[in-house]
């Protein structure tokens, strides 16, 4: 079967763009290595052509003051592309108009080395690609994932049998990881990690003025979020969480894009491997399960484009994105926001669930039945467990609570969630010095 | 029964909602033990809950349950039936179903829905596509390929069932469609970027401007496999083989999917459904175009008497052919068929029966071993 980036055996054919020879085969055109590298790259610059990116003198200049660009790090492949073809560009702008560049570059990582026990340290890394980039000033900081949650903050949450969900205080010192851990359903702690990952961006760009967060996101990526979200009952979510769209964070306006939309993740891979970038990425040591029943939501459903791919589907990918960014507001009314992941609530995810789901027994009829009945009330001696105050939650959210035990834990979250405090495990140099610098200079 | 009482049952034995009677199985939709009884309580009253708060029907209705023979269509029957008579209200239900001409497998299930006219007492009103169309499945098959099979099926059974219900005069058709089979829908839909199904494809009741009859789907929140425990604890008589004819390719991987994701979250068929009807597009853009001065006007035609012509073009929306109705000149199925005309073997042996089951005899085939 055709796959989407093909190499070429010592053939002779031209590049379609210049008069080399011609080493691969991305979409039906013929490309050596450097034109690959250009098309690559010509994608991003297209997604970002505003004039806020570009090198801007006088008024404009003015106008848009300094941009601050927050590029999502995780030290995967994609991230690590984005980050070469970012300073690929702000190299050039530099050279072009005398130092000058569009916007300043800050790479944040959030710490994943205990989550998904990566394979090297991130802090590792880092020197080495400043050295890399050693041209462009970048400022690098890796928070801990733990920033998230703040002691006086934790509430427990917890579901009834009617899908009502409730809240009370907890205070106990706990940890990110000890949260995720308790979960008894792999996907809901991907659900929960998601939530925690976009608010933690947010945060640190509304903290350094950041105008603009972008991520790695493949095509075939953001076709895995569309289906993963409907199949997590997020579908009202998609409009807003796959376009290139503005949130508004702390009375903040800040865009959030995905630079890398138009290109495929075999297409990253390529480039991955075509511009040296291997040396540089993190992985998790982790093995993925075989047994699907090990997997979470995501991992099934690109197993499930990965394998279209190879039966001859391969523009699945590319349909699912041009359909989700059809998508608008849902035309039901809107009833709130979440309080765990802040999105819009339209139908009453409890009523809905419980209409559907009847959990009301049949009448018990015989003696023997009331006697069992009668053994079974003496054994638990019910103690009237007592869930706390009700907690307006989205049907998302509901669903990945159930994935928690009810009876002894459900689910620890911080509810107030303007207090935290980012606690950066790593900055580098540059930035250390400046913050000397601010410190003490008079 | 001395032999019960006797061996005590334990505690955590017991069916996870009424703690009285022995668990005998764990509910696919959440996986709480659950003893008969409570099963069926809660399987019985979901549905109710769908009928009512949907409003499908009225005191006094006449409905017409598509009946395949199968496991969906048979629970539906029985189902209705029971709460018909469990919540009064005052429905007159009726069997369709539609003999496509499949030897090896419509002619079965056909048996079986005429055991279940029997059992549940209903009236039976078969409508067979060779009937109304001089066309058997197994003929479109050996003329038109097995690939494009469900295509032509899927026309031509939708046409029958309504023609078959206006012939009985009832307006309301409720067909077995369950939950995995909408969750799945959505899917596709998303995965083939079928944008105009895309808001449609979780509504329960479907009332579109070219057919006379509504369809309802009952079981929109009925876990498929519930349906087979149900069907299995009351015993009821259905057909269980699956149409000879091979299923959607694509269709196939998108099941495969879904049986993936609810074994590693059993509640994703509903969260699916969730999804779904929050589904909608966002208002076109309307393109802005240069108003052009010299723009052609309307022309109008004027008549000899000096009157203006109205434009008296019809608003025809029946099929030119076949009188049906249809929002084209010609419905799709006189569409498919003309295509099936043309290639209509002319001469043609005197009982062939090669084009008989032509799937059942590969599915015989498949079946042998040495």
């Amino acid at each position: 079967m055709k796959q989407p980036v093909e190499y070429l055996n010592n053939d002779t054919t031209p590049c379609l763009k210049c008069e080399n020879h011609a080493i691969l085969i991305a979409r039906t055109d013929y490309y050596c290595k450097d034109c690959f590298i250009r098309f690559v790259r010509g994608k991003q610059r297209k997604q970002m052509v505003s004039e806020q990116y570009r090198a801007k003198f006088g008024i404009q200049a003015e106008k848009y003051g300094i941009q601050k660009v927050l590029l999502a790090f995780s030290g995967g492949i994609t991230s690590m592309v984005l980050l070469d073809i970012l300073s690929d560009l702000l190299l050039e702008q530099q050279k072009t108009h005398k130092g000058v560049t569009g916007f300043n570059l800050i790479i944040v990582n959030i710490d994943e080395f205990e989550i998904f026990l990566l394979n090297k340290k991130i802090q590792d890394i880092i020197p080495n690609l400043i050295q890399k980039y050693n041209g462009i000033s970048i400022e690098f900081k890796v928070l801990s994932l733990d920033s998230f949650i703040n002691e006086e903050s934790l509430y427990k949450i917890s579901l009834n049998d009617e899908f009502k969900s409730f809240f009370k205080e907890y205070n106990q010192d706990i940890t990110i990881l000890d949260i995720l851990n308790q979960t008894i359903n792999k996907s809901s702690a991907e659900d929960l990690l998601n939530i925690i990952y976009k608010n933690l961006l947010l945060e640190v760009a509304y903290v350094e003025n950041c105008q603009t967060i972008v991520l790695g996101h493949s095509m075939t990526r953001i076709a895995n979020e569309i289906v993963a979200l409907t199949v997590k009952g997020r579908g009202s979510e998609i409009h807003e969480s796959i376009k290139d769209h503005t949130e508004i964070y702390k009375n903040h306006e800040i865009k959030i894009m995905y630079p890398l939309r138009d290109v495929l993740y075999a297409e990253i891979i390529e480039y991955g491997k075509l511009a040296d970038l291997y040396q540089f990425t993190i992985e998790s040591t982790i093995k993925k399960s075989k047994i699907s029943k090990n997997l979470t939501i995501r991992d099934l459903i690109s197993n499930y484009f990965t394998q279209l791919t190879e039966t001859g589907y391969a523009s699945t990918a590319s349909t699912v994105v041009k359909t989700g960014e059809k998508l608008g507001k849902s035309k039901e009314k809107k009833l709130g926001n979440c309080k765990v992941c802040n999105e819009e609530i339209y139908k009453n995810p409890s009523t809905w669930l419980k209409t559907i789901t009847v959990n009301e027994p049949a009448s018990i009829e015989t003696e023997e039945e009331l006697e069992y009945n009668k053994l079974y009330k003496e054994s638990t001696q019910e103690e009237e467990l007592k869930l706390g105050n009700p907690l307006e939650l989205c049907y998302g959210c509901i669903i990945t609570l159930g994935g928690f035990k009810q009876t002894d834990s459900g689910l620890l979250w911080p509810l107030k969630s303007e207090e935290k405090q980012l606690n950066y495990i790593y900055e580098n140099d540059e930035v250390e010095k400046q913050h000397i610098l601010d410190e003490y200079t008079l | 029964m001395p032999e019960i009482i006797q061996k005590k049952l334990k505690v955590s034995a017991l069916c996870e909602l009424c703690h009285a009677r022995k668990a005998v199985m764990k509910r696919p939709k959440n996986l709480m033990k659950l003893c008969k009884e409570c099963f069926y309580n809660v399987f019985e009253t979901e549905i109710h809950n769908t009928i009512v708060s949907n409003n499908l029907f009225s005191p006094g209705d006449k409905i017409a349950i598509g009946a395949s023979g199968g496991k969906d269509s048979t629970v539906l029957a029985s189902v209705l039936k029971t709460l018909n008579e469990r919540y009064n209200y005052g429905l007159h239900l009726v069997l369709l179903s539609i003999d496509e001409g499949i030897v090896g497998y419509r002619d079965d299930s056909l048996a079986t829905v005429k055991r279940n006219q029997k059992q549940y007492n209903m009236p039976l009103e078969i409508v067979s596509y060779k009937d109304l169309y001089n066309w058997s499945m197994d003929e479109i098959v050996s003329c038109a390929g097995i690939r494009s099979s469900c295509t032509y099926c899927g026309v031509l059974r939708r046409q029958a069932l309504d023609r078959g219900a206006e012939k009985l005069g009832i307006n309301h058709v409720v067909t077995g469609h369950n939950a995995d089979d909408v969750a799945e829908t959505v899917l596709m839909n998303i995965l083939r970027g079928d944008i105009n199904r895309l808001e449609s494809s979780t509504r329960i009741l479907t009332d579109s401007d070219n057919s006379p009859v509504k369809r309802s789907k009952p079981f929109k929140y009925t876990y498929q496999k519930e349906i087979v425990l149900y069907a299995h604890y009351k015993k009821l008589d259905y057909f269980s083989t699956e149409c000879t004819y091979a299923p959607e390719a694509f269709r196939g991987t998108a099941r495969e999917l879904l049986k993936g994701l609810e074994s590693i979250r059993p509640s994703c068929i509903m969260d699916i459904i969730y999804s779904g009807e929050h589904l909608s597009l966002a208002p076109k853009k309307k393109k802005q175009t240069v108003a052009y001065k010299n723009k052609k006007r309307i022309e109008q035609e004027i008549n000899q008497d000096g009157s203006v012509k109205l434009d008296t073009k019809p608003k025809t929306n029946k099929c030119e052919k076949c009188g049906y109705l249809s929002s084209n000149k010609i419905c799709k199925a006189c569409v498919l068929l003309q295509g099936l005309e043309l290639n209509r073997a002319k001469v043609s042996l005197d009982s062939n029966s090669a084009i008989d089951g032509a799937a059942k005899l590969s599915k015989t085939l498949e079946g042998l071993s040495f």
